[in-house]
């Protein structure tokens, strides 16, 4: 009878304890996270004065900023999708970089583009001065740094769609809204949800850029990162209880994200 | 203008490692069947006539009215071609039923029409192609043979002008393949509409088309009967096309 030798069985272990390795390391800190505390210390640390007023700024300026890039972006990714040229190539490289920018970066960017120097300042009354450090601006630092996510996801999902479908539509008259509407939306419509969420994941959990462009004021311009970071000097169990708060959100949309892109390859593949 | 007449094209242009050089004339009452081995051009010729491929230098016509002419630089997109298209593995909207496939082809239509008339022209569709049975059902739940007829159907709801067929049958099984070239040949005989047929079938050939152009490594320019593609094998790939190689 063959046997698999000991060498291979070595080498296998070898591999195996490098991956164990990593995976302890990222499962460790999550499990303290949540291990490291009791339902009454959580119940407490949700109690703790900056935690419901940075819930409703983060979930609704979150929100927000997902209707703005959804709204905008949807027809940006489907342009893309649609264009074959030099310039959509470029353009489709300039709309994803925010996913590689420095968060710190971004927010220095938006202050020197919607600050008290920028180009935009006079636009603004005098005791008003800039964008900055107001609650539009939480916005707009979630909208720098969420919308690439979903259109990487959108600009994906307008791809899959099958080619042939498009050349029909158009041959059958369709107009640039019939094709749009009709056609390309319902079918990359499970794809744009799962980007969908991935950006409204990444604007709940925004911090560098927020913090840099809108400060840190507590009602105002405080989502729940900061709020986290704040409470963390005083307070650790308030920390961990909104830390674990947010982290069930995240987790919660993990799961709709992979439920969305299973769905979006049935109804490419004509199962839906 | 719009006076549906014969469909005649002369297109040139490079695809790849070949030379698209194709010279034809569709009359409404003879669909032209398009034969040739292989990547020899027959699918790529069906989309540069669609406006879907371009063209580098040619000219297509549909009666009076020009759709292209590379000199004058006469260049009608796609949507206002009015040409009927039903590709290869049919492409039906897989998110619609067959009644919202055909409704979107007529509400696409470049003809005007009232709601009522759409909706007629609908049910008249459904009626002539024998889908009202299945007018409900997602797109995605049709036998080979029903997803052609509703391709078929949704490609007349347009109003085209003219109708471009790629390898209609080649997505079925023998049985069906049969009686939906039988069912096809009489429905086309009814449209009288300039139809150009595209297939590797020696059957689809002699059943559906009244004229034969065979195209071989890109360029064709002429059309023959089936009698006389059989009389006089112009190449290896016709004389085995038409069975007589010995």
């Amino acid at each position: 009878m063959k046997r698999i030798n000991v060498g291979h069985r070595a080498q296998t272990f070898a591999l195996g304890v490098l991956a164990a390795l990593l995976l302890a390391f990222l499962v460790i800190p999550i499990g303290c996270l949540i291990l490291g505390t009791s339902w009454s210390q959580f119940w407490a640390g949700l109690g703790h004065p900056l935690a419901s007023p940075a819930l409703k700024l983060s979930l609704w300026t979150s929100a927000l900023a997902l209707v703005i890039v959804v709204t905008l972006g949807t027809p940006l990714a489907w342009l893309l999708a649609l264009g074959r040229g030099r310039v959509s190539h470029l353009v489709e490289t300039l709309v994803v970089l925010p996913v590689v920018i420095p968060p710190a970066v971004a927010g220095l960017a938006l202050l020197l583009a919607f600050g008290r120097q920028g180009p935009f300042s006079n636009w603004f009354s005098e005791e008003r001065g800039s964008l900055a450090l107001t609650t539009s601006a939480v916005v707009l630092a979630e909208v720098f740094v969420s919308s690439a996510f979903f259109l990487q996801a959108a600009l994906a999902a307008f791809r899959r769609i099958d080619a042939r479908l498009l050349i029909v539509a158009r041959s059958l008259g369709a107009s640039p809204f019939q094709l749009f509407f009709r056609i390309a939306l319902p079918l990359a419509g499970p794809g744009l949800v799962g980007g969908a969420i991935l950006c409204f994941a990444r604007a709940l959990g925004e911090f560098g850029a927020t913090l840099m462009f809108a400060g840190n004021l507590q009602g105002k311009t405080q989502t729940l990162p900061l709020a986290i970071y704040t409470a963390m000097e005083s307070d650790l169990r308030a920390a961990q209880a909104l830390s674990i708060l947010l982290l069930a959100v995240a987790l919660a949309l993990f799961f709709g994200v992979r439920f969305a892109e299973r769905r979006s390859h049935a109804s490419v593949e004509g199962r839906l | 203008m719009n006076e549906p007449g014969d469909l005649s094209f002369s297109v040139r242009t490079p695809l790849g490692t070949l030379a698209l050089d194709v010279s034809l004339q569709v009359a409404a009452e003879a669909p032209l069947v398009v034969v040739g081995p292989n990547g020899a051009g027959k699918s790529s010729l069906l989309l540069t006539l669609l406006g879907a491929l371009p063209v580098r230098e040619g000219r297509i016509q549909i009666g009076a009215d020009e759709l292209l002419n590379t000199q004058s630089g006469v260049d009608c997109p796609i949507e206002l071609r009015r040409i009927g298209y039903v590709p290869q593995d049919y492409a039906l909207f897989p998110h619609l039923t067959v009644r919202q496939n055909l409704e979107f082809a007529v509400r696409c239509s470049a003809v005007p029409a009232t709601r009522f008339e759409r909706r007629e022209q609908v049910e008249a569709i459904l009626h002539d192609l024998q889908l009202s049975s299945l007018a409900e059902r997602r797109a995605t739940a049709l036998s080979g043979g029903e997803k052609q007829r509703v391709a078929l159907g949704r490609a007349l709801a347009s109003r085209p002008r003219v109708l471009l067929l790629d390898e209609p049958l080649a997505a079925l099984d023998a049985q069906a393949r049969y009686e939906v070239r039988l069912f096809l040949a009489e429905y086309l005989e009814t449209l009288r509409l300039p139809t150009l047929i595209v297939t590797h079938d020696p059957n689809d050939a002699q059943v559906l088309g009244k004229r034969v152009a065979v195209i071989e490594a890109g360029s064709c320019s002429r059309t023959l009967t089936w009698a006389e593609l059989c009389q006089a094998p112009t190449s290896r790939f016709v004389s085995e096309f038409v069975g007589r190689e010995r």
